[in-house]
């Protein structure tokens, strides 16, 4: 459970030490976020400033204990091990299956090299620019095609039945029955309108 | 009775059982689906409900949330391949059985235990129900103040790896909550003086970055390709239904068990499950039997994935404290209709909560006809690559959080979120913390001011009031729990841990 907090604590492994490093990409604006919604709360009348002040500092007392933890590794401060009422069952859980499961499933954990996170990473943001200059209704095409081809799916089939499918669902169901709102993005918009298409 | 009437007549018109039947193919279909299940699908539909009544809505919602189990308890049995996280259980002793010739047995036992969960769901909720409403018909502000409270402490409970973490990841939800106008201090916060902060943070973008696009990165980064070669169908499907009948103890104390584990905040189907299984495997005779193929390791795992709903279910819509993550995202759904979650559901549209609690049951039974006529083409289905689900999921976010509100802005924040996400989970803070905290601060923000102005004695109406000092207290016992234990432990009393 990681309740117990020994008297001398061992040390890290050069992995653990990467991974608590790494935990800053989450650690880091969080801390800075709730530091700026604390201080900038003074500004506000009472009433409007009362939860922002309180969670604020909650907050940044919390990140800082943990940012004290990744600076200083062997501090106790900031060690957060403590499960919570589902943390408990979580573990509880984790343990039976670990048991029950043994031989029955071969879990082969693909490790995710950093590449593979840039890479999923510059496909969503891709995605999203193609959606904010195409609009939802042309671009979603563009996004499934170029994502397909971005990760080397050459097979036509999956791609015409998703395309089709994303029609149905995207053109005819949501677009022409839900009357969802017409977008075609930044670019697409005033060239339809140019030519008095839309 | 003329309420549950009537509730029944309003599931069965049209259109509402053609949603209950597309919300059933959804929910079997994520179900077989490997990585993604019943969560993603209520976060990637919740925004195209936007335009719909609550009604019908909710009918969409619940009917996937109460299918998806059976779709993955199949491909478990079939293809040794949980669809949903909750139904590795089912594998363990399914997949000998469907190698041991008997694929149909498992099969029957599985839908037999799938409708009666869902009938335990059902009458356990008709049961509890009118309990609750009388309850809360003595509540007031202050009450209502300390339930949202509640909620947001069950937070640090949903979280699972530490409870600090949860609170971290909450107090960030509660904060971007505060960004656009306060209504009853009339003043903008923290909007830089645009119109799209004004407005505030939407829910919708945040809740579909957080859950549905990280889970799409990560299969894009694990590019997981499940090759699975199906066990023909063969053995006897009434010696399936009969087996349940036949080890009927077993299965009314893995409903039980269900039912207690559902109850507790965050721990949901998947928890319940093994630890029903556990108990089966050791209090049942013959228990060396467990794991080589034995239809009781069915019954005990699956009733328990399928009762639990009901005691999922229950807290979320009488109190507004989730039984699991997916009633979490389900509380969000309710922000989205104009149903403020937590007690006043049941105070002011019980006919939804009727409505909630017998579509679990129809969809239930819906999903086993369904998912039984889908078990041909489901070898395909579980062979769908991650590459080809990925950027379907990453469309529909992207379509989801711009139609709400028509902001540009809001693709921007659910893709920051996505990313964020991942990261969150990669660390081991949960996101659904974060998600709470949107949903429900709020929510305890205007009822702290609520039950000021109604109290003579200023915040001291929090602690004078008997059922609001209780509900404090179960909040400092869920939020200080590890360091009450510790304290007990170091005085030797004996562990009173959950197990």
């Amino acid at each position: 459970m990681g309740n117990d907090v020994t008297e001398k604590r061992p040390e890290l492994s050069i992995t653990e030490l990467k991974n608590l490093r790494g935990e800053l990409v989450v650690i880091l604006p969080i801390f800075f976020v709730s530091l700026y919604f604390f201080l900038g709360s003074f500004q506000y009348k009472p009433g409007a400033r009362d939860v922002p002040m309180v969670i604020g500092l909650l907050t940044v007392i919390l990140t800082g204990m943990r940012l004290f933890h990744i600076v200083f590794p062997k501090s106790k401060i900031g060690v957060f091990k403590e499960a919570g009422l589902a943390g408990e069952f979580d573990s509880k859980m984790e343990d039976i299956k670990a048991e029950v499961l043994m031989g029955y499933v071969e879990e082969a954990e693909p490790e995710i090299t950093r590449w593979d996170e840039w890479k999923a990473f510059i496909c969503l943001i891709g995605c999203f620019i193609i959606f904010l200059l195409l609009g939802y209704i042309v671009g979603s095409f563009f996004a499934i095609a170029g994502s397909y081809y971005y990760y080397g799916l050459r097979k036509k089939v999956p791609l015409f039945i998703t395309i089709v499918s994303m029609y149905v669902i995207i053109y005819l169901l949501l677009y022409k029955l839900l009357d969802a709102p017409a977008d075609f993005g930044l670019l697409l918009e005033p060239i339809l309108t140019s030519f008095g298409l839309i | 009775m003329e309420q549950l009437l009537s509730t029944l007549h309003t599931i069965f018109q049209w259109p509402n059982v053609a949603y209950m039947l597309v919300g059933t193919l959804i929910g079997v279909v994520v179900g077989i689906l490997p990585g993604i299940g019943s969560l993603h699908a209520i976060a990637l539909l919740i925004p195209f409900t936007w335009k719909m009544e609550t009604n019908p809505a909710f009918i969409l919602l619940i009917s996937i949330y109460a299918t998806s189990k059976f779709g993955g308890s199949l491909t478990a049995i079939l293809f040794n391949i949980p669809g949903d996280n909750p139904n590795a259980v089912t594998l363990i002793d399914g997949f000998p059985m469907a190698k041991n010739g008997k694929a149909r047995t498992a099969i029957a036992a599985s839908a037999t235990v799938s409708i009666l969960g869902g009938l335990f769901s059902l009458i356990s909720l008709l049961i509890f129900l009118p309990l609750m409403y009388r309850m809360i018909l003595w509540f007031g502000p202050a009450e209502f103040f300390m339930l949202s409270l509640f909620g947001l402490s069950a937070i640090a409970a949903v979280s699972a790896k530490t409870i600090v973490k949860g609170l971290i990841t909450a107090g960030l939800g509660i904060l971007i909550a505060t960004i656009g106008f306060h209504p009853l201090v009339g003043q903008s916060r923290y909007s830089f003086g645009t119109y799209y902060l004004r407005d505030g943070v939407s829910m919708i973008p945040v809740v579909l970055g957080m859950l549905a696009m990280s889970t799409a990165l990560e299969l894009w980064m694990t590019r997981s390709s499940i090759v699975a070669k199906g066990v023909p169908l063969s053995g006897s499907v009434w010696e399936g239904i009969t087996a349940v009948f036949q080890n009927f103890p077993l299965f009314i104390r893995s409903c039980l068990i269900a039912w207690v584990v559902g109850i507790a905040p965050g721990a949901g189907s998947g928890v319940a499950g093994f630890v029903s299984y556990a108990s089966a495997a050791k209090t049942c005779k013959n228990p060396e039997n467990f794991g080589k193929g034995d239809v009781r390791g069915v019954i005990a795992g699956d009733t328990a994935i399928h009762a639990c709903a009901g005691g999922d279910i229950l807290p979320t819509i009488t109190m507004g404290i989730p039984g699991s993550s997916t009633m979490a995202v389900l509380l969000g759904a309710f922000a989205l209709h104009g149903i403020t979650p937590g007690p006043q559901i049941v105070k002011f549209h019980l006919d939804l909560v009727y409505l909630i609690v017998f579509t679990l049951f129809f969809a239930h039974c819906l999903s086993v006809v369904m998912a039984v006529g889908f078990s041909r083409g489901m070898e395909k289905l579980t062979k769908v690559q991650s590459e080809i689900i990925a950027p379907v999921i990453i469309v529909l976010c992207l379509i989801g959080s711009y139609i709400g509100r028509e902001y540009w802005q809001d693709m921007m924040v659910a893709t920051f979120f996505g990313i964020f996400g991942y990261y969150l989970k990669k660390y081991g803070y949960h996101p659904i913390p974060l998600v709470l905290g949107i949903v429900l601060g709020p929510i305890a923000e205007n009822g702290f001011f609520q039950a000021l102005s109604f109290s003579k004695n200023g915040p001291l109406i929090f602690i004078t009031r008997i059922p609001s000092l209780i509900i404090l207290l179960c909040v400092i016992a869920v939020v200080f729990w590890p360091y009450i234990e510790r304290l007990f432990k170091r005085r030797g009393i004996p562990h009173i841990g959950v197990s």
